[in-house]
């Protein structure tokens, strides 16, 4: 159903998924070679391949076909080793098997929002970290974590916010880290000959370009600097980024907001090299191609869009 | 009186398992102010100062356990907004 069209660098097909009356909200996503997944609050697992739409793949469950009872509301998760690890905010990881069958509680130094997983690799980032240097953790193993100090500084956190991270990771090894609020910076941390700073290209009002950094309790965040929402690792080395909440230029002269309509391709050595622009606001991108890009939003919807020219940063005045 | 003691032992084995992220809890509580309501009037930072006040005062492992939940939800809630 995904069928790509040609065309201009907009969007070229939109895809509503029904699930009947009841909104889905996905809570996070993660994406394998072959297979994206999304997780809903209540622990569902919905799937999306090239060969297949968006559909319900199952439930986390005890032996009794039971749903799991969650204590918290599952907020992270990765398929990793044959099986799945849900993080709630607490300082346990749920490990379920691959069928989704509860299998134990996985207990972690601190407390853990978001995972991400390479083949060798389980990668957590700690909600309770006061500095970078005990922010990333990893385990090769899925149950010891230890605090990833590559290229961290142990200078206390400004804010509580510094802990809002996009993380994610690529099969082959390549992890990323970027701030929700912050510079349009994407850190690649591993693997550790690869370790660079990318700068990524983010369109936003000159006031925007100057609310960076937060100090103490944040109040609103939408008037800050917030340059992405998602990042996928390519199986070449490059990785795509959706782009967060944007200010541009609209027909009339006045600024306009833009909030997940833009992604853009990055090559292996960081350089930006497509830009493509999605009809409908996405959260996640699911699948990328040499002329296409599939986003998915909170809600379910599936939206493609066609690569085009590369749009470059810029910091636009009212 | 068996019953008791491996009663005894799951409960101190409990505690014991609890201590560790609570102590952490605690040293980030005050490292950032967690158990103090929060100015402003976003709907975040109003769910958080509520959630605090059914944490309780005592500056206990369960409070500080308690709060950081809090701020867990905090974070949720910042995180769709900013995402939104």
């Amino acid at each position: 159903m995904n069928k790509p069209t040609s065309g201009a660098a907009a969007v070229v097909l939109a895809i509503a998924v029904a699930f009947g009356a009841a909104a889905v909200d996905f809570k996070d996503a993660f994406r394998t070679r072959k297979m994206s997944y999304l997780m809903t609050p209540v622990g569902e697992i919905y799937a999306i391949d090239p060969q297949h739409p968006l559909h319900r793949a199952f439930l986390f469950h005890y032996a009794n076909n039971l749903p799991y009872r969650w204590s918290r509301t599952p907020l992270g998760f990765v398929r990793w080793n044959s099986g799945w690890l849900v993080a709630d905010g607490s300082n346990y990881l749920t490990h379920f098997r691959d069928d989704g069958l509860f299998d134990a509680l996985v207990e972690l130094p601190v407390r853990v929002v978001k995972v991400a997983a390479t083949d060798d690799a389980v990668w957590a980032v700690s909600l309770i970290a006061t500095n970078s240097a005990v922010q990333l953790w990893r385990s090769t193993d899925g149950h010891s974590f230890a605090p990833y100090m590559g290229g961290t500084s142990p200078v206390r956190f400004t804010s509580l916010a510094n802990s809002l991270l996009i993380l994610t990771a690529s099969p082959e090894g390549d992890v990323y880290v970027a701030s929700i609020i912050g510079p349009p910076i994407v850190h690649r941390v591993w693997p550790p000959d690869r370790r660079s700073e990318i700068r990524i290209a983010y369109s936003r009002s000159k006031m925007r370009a100057g609310m960076e950094e937060i100090y103490g309790a944040v109040d609103d965040v939408t008037e800050y600097s917030l340059p992405l929402r998602d990042i996928l690792p390519l199986p070449d080395g490059g990785f795509a980024v959706l782009r967060n909440r944007e200010d541009v230029r609209g027909a009339t002269g006045k600024l306009e907001l833009l909030k997940g309509r833009r992604a853009d391709r990055y090559d292996r050595a960081g350089h930006q090299t497509a830009t493509a622009v999605f009809a409908r606001s996405v959260h996640w991108l699911t699948e990328v191609t040499r002329s296409k890009v599939i986003g998915v939003s909170n809600a379910g919807d599936v939206v493609v869009a066609a690569w085009g020219k590369p749009v470059p940063e810029e910091i636009v005045v009212p | 009186m068996k019953h008791i003691k491996i009663l005894l032992l799951a409960v101190t084995a409990a505690a014991l398992l609890a201590v560790p992220c609570a102590a952490q809890d605690l040293a980030f509580n005050a490292d950032f102010s967690i158990g103090t309501s929060w100015g402003g009037s976003g709907s975040c930072l109003n769910d958080y100062n509520n959630c605090l006040r059914g944490c309780g005062p005592v500056d206990s492992f369960a409070a500080a356990g308690c709060k950081a939940d809090c701020w867990v939800s905090y974070y949720d809630c910042v995180l769709a907004s900013a995402i939104s």
